[in-house]
Parts: C-alpha cells; sequence; structure tokens
C-alpha cells in the first residue's frame, strides 16, 4: 500500500517539474509603446517560440527615468529582468559596471557587418560587443519645401533663408532642442562636429568656440530662433513646426510620421543638417539597443530573443509599423520599406555617417557639465569661451 | 524602569527605521564607491567630506535651496496668516471653502509640477496670455527659461501648493484663542490693529513655529518640483541640494559622495530644527 502512494507521489513530481522545466518567462524592459509595433513582435516571438512567454515591462517615457530605473534594479542584481533595451549612450557604463554580458561570441563578424557601423562601434566597450542594435536614430533638418526651394548647405545659408522668410510669414525661423538636457548635447555635438572638431579634447579650440558662438548668435543676434527655444525639448520644438509656425527644424526621424498627419503634411522636406564651410554634415546618432543582463537567469532564452527582436523581418515590421529606423543595411532597400519612407534611400548616407556621442562609462557625467556649460552660454550667463573653457577643465578632472 | 520597557518597542523601531540609515549613510560616505567601475569600495576616510566643502557646485545649490526655502516659506506665512483669519470668522459657506482651500495641498506635488509647468510654458501658457491682455507684457515671455524668472517660477508653484498648510495650522491655533479675551479688550477701548498685536500674534506663536519648522524642513528638501518644472535649469540656476544629490547618485552612479551629500543636507536640516525647537520651548513659557 505504502510503496504504491510513494510511486504515485514521485510520479506526480516528475510530470509537474517536467511541465515547469519547459515553460519559461522572459521580462524585457522597453520604453513605452506608442505605436503598438512591439507588442506585435512580441506575440510573433511567441508564436514561433510556444514554449516561451515574453513579459513586456514598459518603462516611463524620459530615458533618463529608464536610466534611473534601470539603475536601481541593477545595482540590487535583481534578475527579475532579462533583457535591458538601453540607449546608445548606455552601454559603456553598463558595460564597466558589469551589469550586462558581452554578445561577441553569439554574432559572426559577417553578421556584425550587416549593422550600421555607428550603432555597433556605441555598443562596443573595449574591444566586445555588449548590445545588438535594435533601431538607430539621427539628427535631421525638416524644412517647409513650399517655402523653401532648396535646403541650406551651410548654418550661414540658414541663417540668412530664415531671417528673409521669418519676415515675410510672420513664423519662427528655426527651432531646436536647447533645454539643459541630453538633446542639448546632441544639438550640440551636431554644430561642433560639423566644424571638424571631433575630440573632446578640443572642446576649448577656436573652432569650437566659433560653433558654441553661433547657436548663441542664431537666439540672440539674428534672432531666427524663439528665446524660449531654451526651453524646448523635442516635442515642444516638433509642436511649434507641425503646427506650422517655423520654417526649419532640427529633430529626430520620428517627426516625418506625425508631420504626414499634421496641417503642414505634404509641404515637409527632409535634409542633411548643414555644416561649416570647409566642415562635413555631421548627424548625431541616437538609438536603442538590447543587452542581457548578467543577472538574468534564462541568458539563453534571452539572447534567442535578442536576435529575433534585431531580425531582418522584425526590423522590416518595427519599420513599418513602428516607424522606427533599422539598424541592418538590408532593411533601407527593401521596396515595401521604401514605399513607406521614400526618405530612406536619400538620406542613407546621412544614416551611415551619423557619430555617437563620446563612448565612455563617465558619459553622463560629462555630458552633464556640458549641459550645464553650454545653456549658461545659451542663456548669456556666460562667454562662449568661458564656458567652453570651464567644460574643458571639469572633464579633465574626470578623465 | 517600567516606562522605558513600555516604550522599547516603539524605541527599537525608530532606531531601526530613522537612526541605523542615517549611520549607515554616513559610513558609506567614507569609502568610494562608484558603481560604474566593478571594484570594490575603497575607504578613503574623510576625502569626500573635504570634496564637500570645495566643491563650488554645493555652494550653488546650498545658496539656490536657501533662498528658495526663505522666500517660499515667509511668502507662505504672510498668505497662510491672511487665510487663516478670514476663514476664522463666520460667512457663509465657510465650510465649502475652508474644505475647498485645501486642494492645493491634496495634490500630489508632481502634478502640481506639470500644472505649473503648463501655467508658464511660452506658447500656451496662461501666465503669458494674460499678462498680455492687461497689457504688462509685450511679448511671451519664457519664464522657466530665463534665469531670474525660473526660481520665481517655481517658489510660485510652490507657494500655491503650501500655503493650505499652514492655513489649517494657524487657523487650528486662532480658534484656541478664548473668545472672551476679546470681548474684554473691547471693553477696554482696543481697535481691531492693537487686539491683533497683543492678542492674537503673541498667542498665536507657537502654532507658527510649528508651522514654520514643518514648512521650512520640507523647503529645504524640495525636489520634485525643482526636478520636473525646470530639470535643474536654466543654466543650472534652480539646482537644489536634494536635486543635485539625486543626480550624483542614480546618473553618476557616484554612491560614496552621493552619501556625503545627503548626510549634509540631513546636517543643515538638523540645524534648523534644533533652532526652530529651542524657539518653541522658550515661546512656550507664558
Amino acid at each position: 500500500m505504502y510503496h504504491l502512494i510513494i510511486i504515485c507521489f514521485f510520479s506526480c513530481l516528475l510530470t509537474c517539474s517536467k511541465k515547469t522545466e519547459k515553460q519559461t518567462t522572459i521580462t524585457w524592459a522597453v520604453g513605452k509603446d506608442v505605436t503598438g509595433a512591439q507588442r506585435e513582435l512580441v506575440e510573433i516571438f511567441q508564436k514561433q517560440n510556444p514554449l516561451v512567454k515574453v513579459n513586456m515591462m514598459e518603462m516611463p517615457e524620459s530615458a533618463t527615468t529608464q536610466h534611473d530605473v534601470y539603475v536601481t534594479y541593477l545595482a540590487a542584481r535583481d534578475p527579475s529582468i532579462d533583457v535591458y533595451s538601453i540607449d546608445i549612450i548606455w552601454p559603456a557604463e553598463f558595460a564597466s559596471a558589469g551589469w550586462i554580458i558581452p554578445v561577441d561570441e553569439y554574432i559572426k563578424e559577417s553578421e556584425k557587418s550587416e549593422f550600421l557601423q555607428g550603432p555597433i562601434n556605441g555598443c562596443t566597450y573595449k574591444n566586445k560587443l555588449y548590445a545588438i542594435p535594435w533601431f538607430t536614430d539621427a539628427g535631421l533638418l525638416y524644412y517647409r519645401k513650399d517655402l523653401v526651394s532648396s535646403p541650406p548647405k551651410t548654418w550661414q545659408e540658414l541663417i540668412q533663408v530664415a531671417k528673409i522668410l521669418q519676415e515675410k510669414h510672420n513664423i519662427y525661423g528655426f527651432v531646436f532642442q536647447a533645454q539643459q538636457y541630453e538633446g542639448l548635447v546632441c544639438n550640440f555635438f551636431e554644430y561642433l562636429w560639423s566644424n571638424n572638431v571631433t575630440s573632446i579634447d578640443d572642446i576649448d579650440s577656436p573652432e569650437a568656440i566659433h560653433a558654441l558662438q553661433l547657436i548663441v548668435d542664431i537666439i540672440v543676434k539674428h534672432k531666427i530662433a524663439p528665446e524660449s527655444v531654451v526651453t524646448y525639448k523635442e516635442e515642444e520644438s516638433r509642436e511649434v513646426f507641425t503646427s506650422g509656425n517655423a520654417v526649419f527644424l532640427r529633430n529626430w526621424p520620428y517627426v516625418w510620421a506625425l508631420a504626414q498627419k499634421s496641417i503642414v503634411q505634404n509641404k515637409v522636406g527632409i535634409a542633411p543638417l548643414p555644416h561649416f564651410p570647409g566642415g562635413k554634415s555631421s548627424a548625431c546618432l541616437g538609438g536603442w539597443n538590447l543587452a542581457i543582463s548578467k543577472f538574468s537567469k534564462n541568458k539563453d532564452v534571452a539572447l534567442k530573443f535578442v536576435k529575433f527582436m534585431t531580425s531582418f523581418e522584425a526590423q522590416k515590421i518595427y519599420a513599418i509599423k513602428g516607424g522606427r529606423l533599422p539598424t541592418r543595411k538590408a532593411v533601407y532597400i527593401d521596396k515595401e520599406v521604401n514605399k513607406f519612407a521614400p526618405y530612406y534611400k536619400e538620406l542613407y548616407r546621412c544614416f551611415i555617417s551619423a557619430r555617437p556621442r563620446p563612448v565612455s562609462p563617465n558619459y553622463s557625467k560629462i555630458s552633464d557639465i556640458l549641459q550645464i556649460e553650454i545653456h549658461k552660454a545659451l542663456t548669456q550667463k556666460k562667454t562662449a569661451k568661458d564656458s567652453l573653457k570651464a567644460a574643458k577643465e571639469q572633464i579633465k578632472k574626470i578623465l | 524602569m517600567k516606562g522605558l520597557l513600555f516604550t522599547l518597542p516603539a524605541l527599537a523601531l525608530i532606531v531601526l527605521i530613522v537612526f541605523i540609515p542615517i549611520v549607515f549613510t554616513f559610513y558609506l560616505g567614507l569609502f568610494h564607491v562608484d558603481l560604474k567601475t566593478q571594484s570594490a569600495p575603497v575607504f578613503v576616510g574623510l576625502k569626500n567630506y573635504i570634496k564637500l566643502f570645495t566643491d563650488q557646485r554645493v555652494y550653488q545649490a546650498l545658496s539656490n535651496t536657501t533662498f528658495f526655502t526663505a522666500a517660499s516659506v515667509s511668502i507662505e506665512l504672510i498668505l497662510g496668516l491672511s487665510f487663516a483669519l478670514l476663514l476664522n470668522k463666520r460667512f457663509r459657506f465657510r465650510g465649502l471653502v475652508r474644505t475647498s482651500s485645501l486642494i492645493p495641498w491634496a495634490l500630489p506635488t508632481v502634478v502640481t509640477a506639470l500644472l505649473w509647468k503648463w501655467i508658464f510654458n511660452d506658447q500656451y501658457g496662461i501666465i503669458n496670455e494674460l499678462l498680455f491682455r492687461i497689457g504688462l507684457l509685450r511679448d511671451y515671455k519664457a519664464w522657466l527659461g530665463q534665469t531670474n524668472t525660473a526660481m520665481f517660477s517655481v517658489i510660485a508653484a510652490d507657494v500655491w501648493k503650501t500655503t493650505p498648510f499652514i492655513t489649517i495650522i494657524l487657523l487650528a491655533g486662532l480658534q484656541m484663542i478664548p473668545a472672551e479675551l476679546y470681548e474684554q479688550s473691547k471693553v477696554d477701548g482696543a481697535g481691531s490693529l492693537k487686539q491683533f498685536c497683543y492678542i492674537t500674534l503673541p498667542l498665536l506663536v507657537p502654532s507658527i513655529l510649528v508651522a514654520l519648522l514643518f514648512r521650512t524642513l520640507d523647503a529645504f528638501r524640495i525636489f520634485d518640483l525643482v526636478y520636473i518644472m525646470t530639470g535643474g535649469g536654466p543654466g543650472n540656476s534652480t539646482e537644489t541640494l536634494s536635486s543635485y544629490t539625486y543626480k550624483t547618485l542614480f546618473s553618476f552612479l557616484d554612491f560614496g559622495y552621493g552619501a556625503t551629500l545627503s548626510c549634509f543636507t540631513f546636517s543643515c536640516i538638523l540645524i534648523i530644527s534644533v533652532v526652530y525647537l529651542v524657539f518653541l520651548k522658550r515661546g512656550y513659557e507664558y
């Protein structure tokens, strides 16, 4: 009698444990799903892998807040999040802190070259790849093609055209992001790089001061940007343009889809950013990448998920349904993708040459210093020269 | 002895929740803990504290915080006292007015901050529209974008939010003043101003001190209002001690220095509390 009970008990245990062994759940921390494309991709993955369930944990919209939430989890070595979507400026920091694992052994060199070089560089720290690029971003110039016949090639041209059109049509000439936050640094670097200043050590060189002075002049001397541009982030500046109140806008690619649904639809052109004479047009690289937590208990399943999300099929869906720039070169020449966004082909060279911000574990501190000093120059509390000199001193102390 | 035994559980809880974290924070400040590197915490003694006293940004943050605290608490006191005197009088719908005056205090600070951020918005804000219509403004102003107006905008939001708190405390204090005192003074020929100066104010001093104590401590630790309305800007002119500490901890992952900054804020608040409590003790000697 007892033997029967014991045998039944153990066979129950075996069958039960067999069931839980097969089903795995992984958690994916990602930003807000505004288009529904993320959920769609998760469902496709779950269909292809019936034993896996993906728990999509939506993070707050702001990148800074997401960073702080991630820090809380990772500093506590919490295994409850397996895959993290990280901004292009975080891989070095997270890798240096030992929070994410390198993925070199899971990606062949040949496969690496299928991705855009900029995002791959941003995800590389000490010669190891720590995240797989998911979607990318690059700063672009939007303009009213009904008012401007051909987009300006240099900053001086932009100022001249903006001045004339501003008077004529009683709207603002140029809007961009100049609030004291990360976006300001993106804007600033675009001017800096387009004047051939490429190293952070040259941040106080005459060319760099000239670049910063130009932004100050745009607001103060030429007055083609409203003085409230120093409080604008992406959405505030986008609002002014899509409501028809600006000739030029510097912003990210996501504005395209929104512009087509606004009152300026069919009147919007896209072009590479202007540059200084003798310089090259330079876009700031943005974008988000997928990394696997060091403390995850399901690293192999997480890797499978990451590989799926960055595959050709998934990126194509995310480009069309989600309006996001793919990181695989092949997606840009796909026919369906081009039908949706014809500007992808023209601006491909923009995306290919987009530059990452300094890749360093101390980037957040460097960025903070730059944000404060540049904002002081833009609000005329300091001259451009003094701000950059002060920034250089403080950055030297960190590096 | 029995008294001590009775209070032991409560004391143990306070020690656990209050004292141990404070001591641990001070202890953490003695180390160099940078989460960006994978190295173990390094004992550096008082180096972090020395760094704190030579950090220009701390003095700027301290000055911003002190200015904010002094300005908002004094404005709130004057407004709060006026409202309390008003609400102490009998009038129709007094109950409704008393209840609705608490609404700003009841709203979460985050909601208040977003609300006021929009009110001060340069394109769509109500303040710009009103002042423009009245004729006081020629052009729309970027309130949160200029150094000299940003701090005042934050103070305005804080005054709106916490004046009800002072009003309620002072109202309670006013109701404790016996009505006979006023009647007797009327017989003696005192006008309302004399009544206010010689009866109301002196007897209200303990309540005022309590309200000031709470408000000063809260204002000194202000974080959410500044974080949401200006993010520390423009040009870092609205950065307070709390927001600098938060940045050091979560953006720079420098937990050692962040702990030091927390201890510094704690000591400032401790000094303020001690000063107030000394006054409170004296205030009760009537």
